[in-house]
């Protein structure tokens, strides 16, 4: 399981609900008939600090449609008794789970096969009880990390996360940008010293080349906003076709995962033809996609 | 300043408060509260601070006896006005915004954010930072913008950027989020001005802290004065900054009532109003566990008053805290009860009190009528209404 779990990755994130729990349901589907093993799903909130424009409206527009938290545990069921072996990590902020009440949470996530929680406004100096029920009921985490962490704080974010480690590529919100930062890999580089997590970047990426280029220093790449645009636009122009905005979502995750492969060829060609040695596991997983 | 514990951990007033910010804050909201913490027994800051209170502010504000207002009631009783509505660019806003921009000069930064609902802290930000010579970005939102027109145009000529914001409800709410964004992208060059008691520590303790001025002048004027403590306080709350401000200095005294007036809006259902300590319940909201107002899953309901300063969905955590200990008690008054007072005080007194200090003003007018005789009664008057004619004859309009 860890050996697949370190494979290089896309891990696409959508907002549940948006612009209803049918299509992300289906666009859900396409994804992972794609190859996509990994899946964050998004629970609306009215009042989305960490969000640039883009994640803002899925917001909005899911909850117009009334998605809840409930609605996205029964979704995540219904994903996860048709794809056992795909992994899904709940991307919320705190009140929404606050209301739900921690400890009902945790125990109806499991039931539903969320296999791990990511609380945006919840930094890890705030998690205590979250973090002892999740522990208890062997539900998985995971934190953040930004380019404003101290290494002091590294460690316990690292300690505190289950599944991996979440870097936020860059100072800001979600939302498409057009350049990753110039010093994203040796930040990723600094960080691998300290965990031993898989490590996920996200935050600005919109592009299969910029996942391609960072999946080979990274492990895993989320992108979020990019999806939803997709699929923003695609509703509107094909006329809420989900066959056609299915087949531009799948389109977009095989570019990823084209991008990725091919980095990590030849980020592994590179690595051999210098003699350095690849752990199996590792090497194994440079494959990217999982079709 | 209060002389109650600075420090505590976290920022937490009881279970209320903390820090529930993205992770890229943190360390930003690390380094504030170190600085503040500094700034707190740094002599040079405290001087220079007292000094902008007294020649730049016109601090102390009055204690004033509203004696036609008082003399209505008859048996002795006395309303006092504590007349922040005096202070350099209209309401006690100026003290916070004017303590938070020298302390993000002392640490080096050269732009401020801020957010405001009706404009006034927006106003004494802008002009803070015009007299600090900092760049200045206020947000704010579409519908508050379109209701607070002339303090839109004076943060214009202090030469602060205002920013409209059209996303949510377009409020204070969505304010804070649209400045929190802009913070998280300019960490490095930025300091975020917050207006209220409101947000992640440090800010609900900063910002009491440089409130404290209020209530600290209160009670040594009124012990002048009357040679006794009030037997009332009575403040407006919409984050609770000035009600904070006035209240720290008599949290120990027990004999001294203390109260807190939400808005009621126009009506009783959620949506309507902004009562959180009635119609709401504890949640976390932009950065601090509080009493706000939710629907059943959590997301944030929206909120209505006829006074933008007061419409918004959470109370700050301390007082959350003082609310479920019952040492203050919060009550709300609504839209019309509101404006009825604003004329009360305008034609007996010819004071023109904002619509925000209004809520506190009705609700003494009503208490009032009850209070044993020789009972001295103290209305934090936070702001003046110049800002609100225009709202004020547009419901006088429809009315009629």
């Amino acid at each position: 399981m860890k050996a697949q779990l370190r494979q290089k990755q896309l891990i696409p994130f959508l907002m549940a609900g948006d612009p209803n729990m049918e299509t992300t349901e289906y666009i859900a589907n396409e994804m992972i008939a794609e190859g996509v093993c990994t899946l964050e799903l998004g629970v609306a909130f009215s009042d989305p600090m960490a969000d640039g424009p883009t994640i803002q409206k899925a917001s909005a527009r899911a909850l117009a449609s009334g998605a809840n938290l409930a609605e996205v545990l029964k979704l995540t069921e219904r994903l996860k008794r048709k794809h056992p072996h795909v992994r899904i990590v709940l991307f919320s902020y705190l009140n929404p789970l606050f209301r739900f009440g921690l400890e009902n949470y945790v125990a109806r996530a499991l039931e539903a096969g969320v296999n791990a929680t990511l609380v945006v406004d919840l930094p890890v100096e705030e998690s205590a009880e979250f973090l002892a029920l999740h522990r208890r009921l062997g539900l998985g985490t995971v934190f953040l990390v930004s380019p404003t962490t101290t290494q002091a704080r590294l460690l316990k974010i690292a300690q505190a996360s289950s599944e991996f480690v979440y870097y936020v590529s860059r100072l800001g919100v979600t939302g498409e940008q057009s350049s990753i930062s110039p010093t994203l890999a040796t930040e990723i580089a600094a960080l691998k010293q300290h965990v031993s997590l898989p490590i996920a970047v996200g935050f600005g990426i919109s592009t299969a080349h910029q996942a391609g280029m960072i999946s080979s220093y990274a492990d895993f790449v989320v992108i979020g906003s990019r999806f939803c645009h997709l699929i923003e636009q695609s509703l509107i122009v094909n006329h809420y076709s989900l066959a056609a905005t299915g087949a531009l979502v799948r389109s977009f995750v095989q570019d990823c995962h084209e991008q990725i492969r091919a980095q990590n060829c030849e980020h592994i060609s590179r690595a051999a033809s210098k003699g350095e040695i690849l752990e199996k596991g590792e090497a194994d997983g440079k494959g990217g996609g999982h079709k | 300043m209060t002389g109650l514990p600075l420090s505590n951990s976290h920022g937490r007033f009881g279970k209320f408060g903390g820090q529930y910010v993205p992770e890229t804050l943190i360390q930003p909201l690390v380094d504030l509260e170190k600085a503040f913490f500094l700034a707190q027994s740094d002599v040079e800051f405290k001087k220079e601070f007292a000094s902008l209170l007294a020649d730049f502010v016109g601090r102390e504000t009055p204690l004033y006896l509203a004696e036609r207002l008082s003399q209505a009631f008859g048996k002795n009783i006395k309303i006092y006005l504590k007349r922040e509505d005096l202070a350099h660019t209209g309401a006690h806003k100026i003290n916070n915004a004017l303590g938070q921009v020298l302390l993000a000069k002392k640490m080096g930064k050269t732009r401020i954010i801020a957010e405001t609902g009706a404009g006034q802290h927006g106003v004494a930000t802008a002009a803070a930072a015009a007299r600090y010579g900092m760049k200045c970005v206020v947000y704010m939102g579409a519908d508050d913008i379109a209701r607070q027109g002339p303090n839109v145009r004076r943060m214009r000529i202090f030469g602060a950027e205002v920013k409209a914001v059209t996303t949510g409800s377009r409020t204070l709410k969505d304010a804070v989020s649209e400045a929190m964004r802009d913070w998280v992208t300019h960490v490095d060059s930025s300091a975020y001005v917050l207006g209220s008691a409101l947000g992640p520590h440090p800010y609900p303790l900063m910002v009491r802290e440089f409130q404290s001025v209020i209530g600290d002048e209160a009670r040594r004027q009124i012990l002048a004065k009357e040679g006794r403590l009030p037997d009332e306080v009575i403040a407006c709350v919409g984050g609770g900054s000035n009600a904070i401000g006035i209240f720290q200095a008599f949290l120990q005294d027990e004999s001294v009532a203390l109260t807190g007036v939400e808005a009621g809006g126009s009506g009783k259902a959620l949506g309507m109003h902004a009562a959180r300590f009635q119609g709401g319940c504890p949640g976390v909201f932009q950065g601090t566990a509080t009493y706000l107002l939710q629907d059943q899953d959590g997301q944030i309901a929206s909120t209505q008053s006829i006074s933008a300063g007061l419409d918004y969905a959470a109370a700050g955590p301390e007082h959350s805290d003082l609310f479920e200990r019952g040492r203050v008690q919060y009550l709300s008054v609504g839209d019309q009860e509101a404006l009825a007072a604003f004329h009360v005080l305008s034609q007996q007194e010819g004071i023109l009190p904002a619509l925000e200090s209004s809520h506190a003003l009705a609700y003494a007018l009503q208490r009032a009528a009850q209070l044993p005789a020789n009972s001295i009664v103290i209305v934090n008057l936070s702001g003046r209404g110049d800002k609100d004619l225009d709202i004020v004859e547009a419901a006088a309009q429809v009315r009629k």
